[in-house]
């Protein structure tokens, strides 16, 4: 997979993060085995990035003050209203090192059961895994148009690459689809007749 | 509508509506939702006309998510009565919502009837709202 490019230079503290962010720049860590920099990267390079929200499974090469750094987003901050990006955490990646990361949970496709008037109920809308950076995709794409009414997708039924890990309890449920509320009173009211 | 099922203080004091929402910022069940950009108090009847309006347009065809609830009593004096004599009757209860705040969330729909739902929703709320995606 491409990785992204992004510019960032050393950030000093004496400049509080408000009078960064006026000037134009998100301040950032970088981190990683006890290590931590202070760092500030350009707002605009970072929208440019993320144009439909922060992502935390891409691989970015960071260019910091000359030397090249593979890193992914570990952590963000939100504007409550503006929904701007306040912060930015990043994680250095160390290849051969397994990462813990959440991947976005995308279902492509229109399932049977919907075309048929049920209701797709999606309950998970990401997965925290363990994988290798190398195999790190930015979301996971499932075809759902062979599911019926009734029928429930598990967090096992995910087909990762090899070496990769579900770092959640249990096998939740992703998705299920489900009669809509008012085909059952139709039924209901037909029933009653 | 909605009530709390019990009170730890049955007439608290009024109190401040400043700053902006600390948790809740994001549309975290459904696919969009119907966020404060302004503060105010949300009555538990204005709560309620939310939901039926959007639950009407959709004509019950999606889920809804509230996430916020009115624990908040509001006591009022009843009218042409003197001052003093001590704190009025609790007479409602208000959800006290932030800048920032998702009220309501909607999913497994159509997003253009789910948006225009929303939109028949925030014309019943006494505040500034905005319309927003789920991010990821």
């Amino acid at each position: 997979m491409e990785r992204l490019q992004l510019k960032a230079k050393k950030r000093d503290l004496a400049e509080k993060a408000s009078r960064l962010r006026r000037q134009g720049f998100i301040p950032a860590v970088i981190y990683n085995h006890g290590k931590t920099d202070h760092i500030q990267v350009w707002k605009r390079d970072v929208n440019r990035l993320f144009a439909h929200g922060v992502n935390e499974s891409v691989l970015i090469d960071l260019e910091l003050e000359g030397k090249n750094e593979v890193v992914f987003v570990k952590d963000y901050e939100l504007h409550p209203v503006t929904e701007e990006v306040l912060h930015l955490d990043f994680y250095r990646v160390t290849f051969g090192e397994k990462i813990r990361t959440h991947v976005a949970i995308h279902l492509t496709g229109k399932a049977q059961g919907v075309k048929e008037g049920g209701v797709m109920e999606q309950f998970l809308h990401e997965v925290v895994i363990e994988i290798y950076p190398k195999d790190l995709m930015p979301s996971l794409e499932i075809d759902v148009s062979h599911m019926k009414i009734g029928d429930i997708l598990h967090v096992n039924d995910l087909k990762l690459p090899e070496g990769a890990r579900i770092l959640m309890e249990g096998n939740p449920a992703i998705c299920h689809i489900t009669r809509s509320a008012k085909a059952e009173s139709e039924e209901k009211a037909e029933a009653n007749k | 509508m909605l009530a709390p099922q019990k009170l730890k203080y049955r007439k608290p004091h009024t109190g401040r509506l400043k700053g902006l929402s600390k948790a809740g910022n994001e549309v975290s069940f459904g696919d969009v939702g119907l966020k404060a950009v302004s503060a105010n108090r949300v009555t538990s009847r204005q709560i309620e006309a939310a939901r039926v309006a959007m639950m009407r347009h959709v004509r019950r065809g999606a889920k809804v998510w509230i996430r916020i609830f009115p624990d908040r009593p509001v006591t009022r004096k009843p009218a042409e009565t003197r001052m003093g004599k001590g704190k009025g009757n609790v007479e409602y209860y208000v959800a006290v919502v932030k800048p920032g705040k998702i009220m309501f969330e909607m999913g497994g729909a159509d997003e253009a009837l789910m948006i225009e739902a929303l939109q028949r929703a925030a014309a019943k709320l006494p505040l500034r709202t905005k319309i927003v995606k789920r991010l990821k």
